[in-house]
């Protein structure tokens, strides 16, 4: 089961091409790319780890890593009990800078907006003069 | 056909306990132990690029944290308070600090978590808002 060199670099270009266009794996190439690796009975392990290495020497974004990075962000946030408005807009601006712009705001919005009710974090809104900016995201 | 440089499974696996070795007590790669990681690689002719992958590999299986990237966590979190209204106010500190202390599960004393915060936000010449009338010189004060 060990990746060979020939294996690995043809593993390499399939990464490469599959982000030529954009220097950006979403999670949809991320399969791919491990979808690929099975058929060539390269461990996932292994295909991580080549996706990895190539992402980071080309300065490729993972779509994943920048999820991830932002959940922390928010987590952190709602440690004081609610996220507010300001703090939320620092989560969507850090998602749009570590995306490169690849992924339209309003979407992104709705990813965090879904990571925090799946993660039960409330957001501070309402109130006698303030908006329902949060419930407003659809 | 495999050139000399690949590395097999088995230096893979000599290197993997290599890297479980130097954070068997705390699970938390520190910059002195990354550079342990990489010397032994180079020692061992592993490039240095598969050595990463590899050390990345096992930090993502076993949860391991490495200190570096919490840094640039860190710091990517400190740009952004710093560009949403220029100056970075004590509550934006407060949680890059409490976002460090969780990512690096304690392993940090506080006190040096918030001189590396500090030593970033210096470093890459952002402000801060402290001072005024009835304002603390909290950030002075690290």
């Amino acid at each position: 089961m060990s990746m060979s060199e020939e294996a690995k670099r043809q593993l390499g270009e399939f990464v490469k091409l599959q982000v030529y266009d954009d220097k950006y794996i979403d999670r949809k190439e991320e399969k791919k790319i491990l979808e690929e690796a099975l058929k060539r009975n390269i461990t996932i392990d292994d295909a991580l780890a080549v996706m990895r290495a190539i992402a980071s020497a080309n300065d490729y974004v993972v779509e994943r890593d920048v999820e991830s990075r932002c959940k922390d962000m928010l987590e952190q946030f709602a440690s004081d009990g609610k996220v507010d408005k300001k703090e939320f807009e620092d989560s969507v601006a850090m998602y749009k800078k570590g995306s490169r712009g690849r992924v339209p705001e309003a979407e992104i919005r709705r990813r965090l907006k879904n990571v925090m009710i799946d993660q039960g974090w409330k957001a501070k809104e309402g109130g006698l003069f303030g908006s329902k900016w949060f419930s407003e995201i659809s | 056909m495999e050139k000399n440089m690949s590395m097999s499974d088995e230096m893979k696996r000599q290197l993997g306990e290599f890297i479980k070795l130097q954070v068997y007590d705390d699970k938390y790669i520190d910059r002195a132990e990354e550079k342990n990681i990489l010397a032994e690689a180079v020692k061992r002719n592993i490039p240095l690029d598969e050595a990463l992958a590899v050390m990345r590999q096992i930090a993502e299986t076993n949860d391991y944290v490495v200190e570096r990237d919490v840094e640039t966590q860190a710091k990517e979190m400190l740009e952004q308070f710093a560009s949403n209204d220029g100056k970075i106010d004590k509550k934006e500190f407060e949680n890059a600090l409490g976002m460090y202390k969780r990512a690096t599960r304690g392993r940090v004393p506080e006190s040096k978590a918030k001189k590396c915060l500090k030593d970033i936000i210096l470093n890459n010449g952002w402000k801060v808002k402290e001072g005024g009338l009835f304002g603390s010189k909290w950030f002075s004060e690290i």
